[in-house]
């Protein structure tokens, strides 16, 4: 996002990636059927998402390990393609609301960000109508509408999602309603609207999905004012006496040699945690714990996604003809969160949201489908006649609802270098810490009876997910939305960012992903990403301009 | 990113089906495998179906498996059985890749086609393979009840119908017609809106709380 402001800014801006180059129009598996892949696409240790996800990375990258403190769990799931997490991300495109800036004025918790909801709204207009958003304006609490004529139609509800739709207006008084996502039902900009066939997860040939590399890097090239370098391994920043940043060192990948390339400026965008390990290993006189560290900030307030999932066969959905219900291959329908007159009363021991997507119906079948409890009849499992009849009745009755919920920064939740674990580059690398705090497993507890109840009323028994260990709550990273590792905020003692995303220590250093948020709502990170990348990137254009830079 | 939760799943399995892969052992003679084969990597051509690994079955437990594949999956008008398309052969496969997950169930497989051949043996006097097609069905309906295979017995029928029903025939044979370019996508039928509407009407007017 910042190369596109950026080189349509006028500024000469030079894109390093550490992975490889990547072009969806051609690689993209768009019409394989799961058997045409290796192990018919099962996930293995090598594609985890399974063959055909268009990610080349994952929570493993060959070479690039990573450490956990002792009592920690966390998973640190990386891009190594050009575009990073924009090829593999779920595409759901929600806005942070106005509560969601001011928890600590609201909650008594976290902090407040150094920006409102106003702020931010115009560079929310600005991406959804730059990359294509899908949605409704629903006039609900906390989650923002947009502008007539910015969000593209979206698409009829799956079958299953109607169901629920019905079933919890009806018995519950909770609103399920279209999805916000980054798919275009409608021409735009010279791309085709989705073919309603294939999965986004697998990268998109016609360019109906965003993908940076399909939607932004093309006509930030067409500025003459991008170069993109892939393989370039950034690995520290330099400042010059003057305590500005003065260019980065890289290792090219393809041949390990090392470089220097100079800038007038430098936007990290690297993840969150990348970019806080790039600044903790650029340490220097001035900044003996990490560049623009004086806050002691780089690193800590690492935040996640806090998610659980109940599942359930839903009768009602059984011995349904045959029809296609591909869509757009995720969620049409979501549940934001329903519980502000509950909070109001104080019926809640939790301070943060939590909405609910719903997974299911009649997808296209994957190996992943089976590796579960198949039918049986006393204890003795199905097969022959009597298997195929139940697989062709159950088919696109099983649902599952997964709650994505706010998470309170704690000091337990940082990362840092553990100089003593180099990776292939001899980069040293991250070790994180990770605990839930109280407010998260009371907001999980309550997520799980919700959605038992939800699916009860739909009419199925639920089932708790529940990970190895016996717990009900995903792990630190596993939902690939960590965010917080140098902060926006207020003052300079306990903040790496101004609230343009420009480092209080370091004028000419910029943090452009979701390493800059001061908190962590309910809503997926990528679109505040964007808007705040937008943001930081406008106010770098105009600091040129006045020659502030 | 709600694939990653379910996905911890399978990570976690991985891990644990380490030390049960050690122990793979068969009565029935594998190939031999001559090289340590190798995964598709991290980064492989997603539009070519490139295996990397041998297939390392016995031709008679190939044969073993393609019979079993048609007890789990027999042939039904209109949908052929799961070894008329060659499920047996995506189960050598998967229990011939060089991952952890695979590798155990190679254990869990190459174990119960052992229980099975005793069983014949033990019955019959012959191996599974010689049976007829009714005695084969038979011994795996016991296997199927019996708590020592049981494991066996529920993780082949899963393989089964995963290399079945993700085939364009397992498609046809389990009711999933998508997978086809739309110019618009219009939603679940009148008559499947119907359906629901009614089942909606048979709900108890009861409100239920969270």
């Amino acid at each position: 996002m910042a190369a596109y402001v950026l080189s349509h800014g006028g500024v000469n801006v030079l894109l390093l990636e550490a992975g490889r180059s990547y072009d969806a129009t051609a690689e993209s598996a768009m019409f394989q059927v799961e058997a045409d892949a290796p192990l018919n696409g099962a996930g293995t240790p090598d594609k985890f998402f399974g063959f055909y996800d268009a990610a080349v990375g994952g929570y493993e990258v060959p070479g690039e390990p990573y450490t956990v403190a002792q009592g920690s769990q966390f998973q640190w799931w990386r891009a190594r393609m050009l575009g990073g997490r924009t090829n593999h991300w779920g595409r759901v495109t929600l806005r942070y609301g106005p509560y969601d800036f001011r928890t600590f004025s609201r909650e008594g918790v976290g902090v407040d960000w150094p920006i409102s909801y106003e702020d931010i709204a115009p560079y929310y207009d600005r991406v959804e109508k730059l990359i294509g958003v899908f949605g409704a304006a629903e006039g609900i609490e906390n989650s923002p509408d947009s502008p007539p004529g910015v969000l593209l139609p979206p698409p009829p509800l799956h079958a299953h999602e109607l169901w629920m739709q019905m079933v919890l207006a009806k018995q519950m008084g909770i609103r399920a309603v279209p999805e916000h996502a980054a798919i275009l039902t409608r021409p735009l900009n010279g791309r085709p609207a989705c073919l309603y066939a294939t999965p986004c997860s697998r990268g998109c040939s016609i360019r109906a999905n965003f993908q940076t590399p399909t939607v932004l890097l093309p006509p930030a090239l067409a500025t003459g004012h991008l170069q993109i370098r892939t393989r370039a391994m950034v690995y520290e920043l330099t400042l010059d006496r003057r305590g500005r940043a003065t260019g980065v060192h890289y290792i090219d990948t393809s041949t390990g040699t090392r470089h220097f390339v100079r800038g007038r400026a430098v936007v990290l965008a690297a993840s969150a945690c990348e970019s806080a390990r790039i600044l903790l290993n650029s340490k220097s006189g001035p900044f003996p714990d990490g560049l623009a560290n004086s806050s002691g900030q780089v690193g800590r307030n690492l935040t996640d996604s806090v998610t659980t999932a109940v599942s359930a066969e839903i009768p009602v959905l059984q011995g349904i003809p045959p029809f296609n219900d591909d869509g757009v291959s995720i969620s049409h329908a979501t549940v934001p969160w329903w519980g502000h007159r509950e909070r109001a009363a104080g019926r809640l021991q939790f301070p943060t949201e939590y909405h609910v997507e719903m997974q299911g119906g009649r997808s296209m079948p994957s190996v992943g489908m089976f590796n579960q409890q198949l039918p049986n009849e006393h204890g003795k499992p199905l097969y022959g006649k009597a298997l195929r009849e139940r697989m062709r009745n159950d088919f696109g009755s099983k649902v599952t609802l997964l709650s994505f919920g706010g998470m309170i920064p704690n000091a337990e939740c940082r990362c840092e270098i553990d100089s003593s674990v180099k990776d292939r580059w001899g980069i040293p690398v991250l070790r994180f810490h990770w605990k839930r705090g109280v407010h998260e497993l009371e907001q999980a507890r309550h997520a799980v009876a919700s959605m038992s109840g939800m699916v009860s009323a739909m009419g199925g028994k639920p089932t708790v997910f529940t990970q190895a260990d016996g717990s009900f709550i995903s792990t630190g990273g596993q939902i690939v939305h960590e965010v917080g590792t140098a902060r926006m905020g207020a003052a300079a003692t306990d903040s790496v960012l101004n609230s343009f995303g420009q480092c209080w220590d370091v004028r000419n250093l910029y943090i452009a992903d979701g390493a800059s948020f001061a908190g962590h709502a309910d809503k997926n990170p990528t679109e505040t990403i964007m808007a705040l990348a937008w943001r930081a990137s406008d106010h770098l254009v105009d600091s040129f301009v006045r020659k502030e830079i | 990113m709600p694939a990653g939760l379910v996905s911890r799943r399978t990570a976690v399995k991985f891990a644990s089906f380490i030390a049960l892969a050690a122990h793979s052992w068969s009565s029935f003679p594998a190939r031999a495998v001559t090289r340590s084969p190798q995964g598709y990597g991290t980064d492989p051509n997603l539009l070519k179906r490139t295996v990397t690994w041998p297939r390392t079955l016995s031709t008679r437990q190939l044969l073993a498996l393609e019979r079993l594949c048609d007890i789990v999956l027999p042939a039904e008008p209109a949908h052929p059985s799961a070894a008329a398309i060659g499920v047996h052969v995506f189960l050598d496969e998967w229990v011939s890749a060089p991952y952890p997950q695979m590798a155990a169930d190679r254990a869990l497989i190459l174990r119960g086609l052992t229980a099975l051949d005793e069983a014949a043996h033990s019955e019959l006097g012959m191996v599974f393979t010689a049976a007829n097609v009714s005695q084969q069905a038979a011994m795996f309906d016991r296997l199927c009840s019996t708590e020592a295979t049981a494991e066996f017995s529920r993780r082949l029928i899963q393989l089964v119908c995963a290399g079945y029903y993700t085939t364009r025939e397992g498609h046809a044979a389990i009711g999933y017609v998508g997978n086809v370019a739309l110019t618009g996508f219009p939603g679940p039928p009148a008559e499947v809106v119907r359906h629901l509407d009614a089942a909606l009407k048979e709900l108890p007017q009861t409100s239920v709380t969270t």
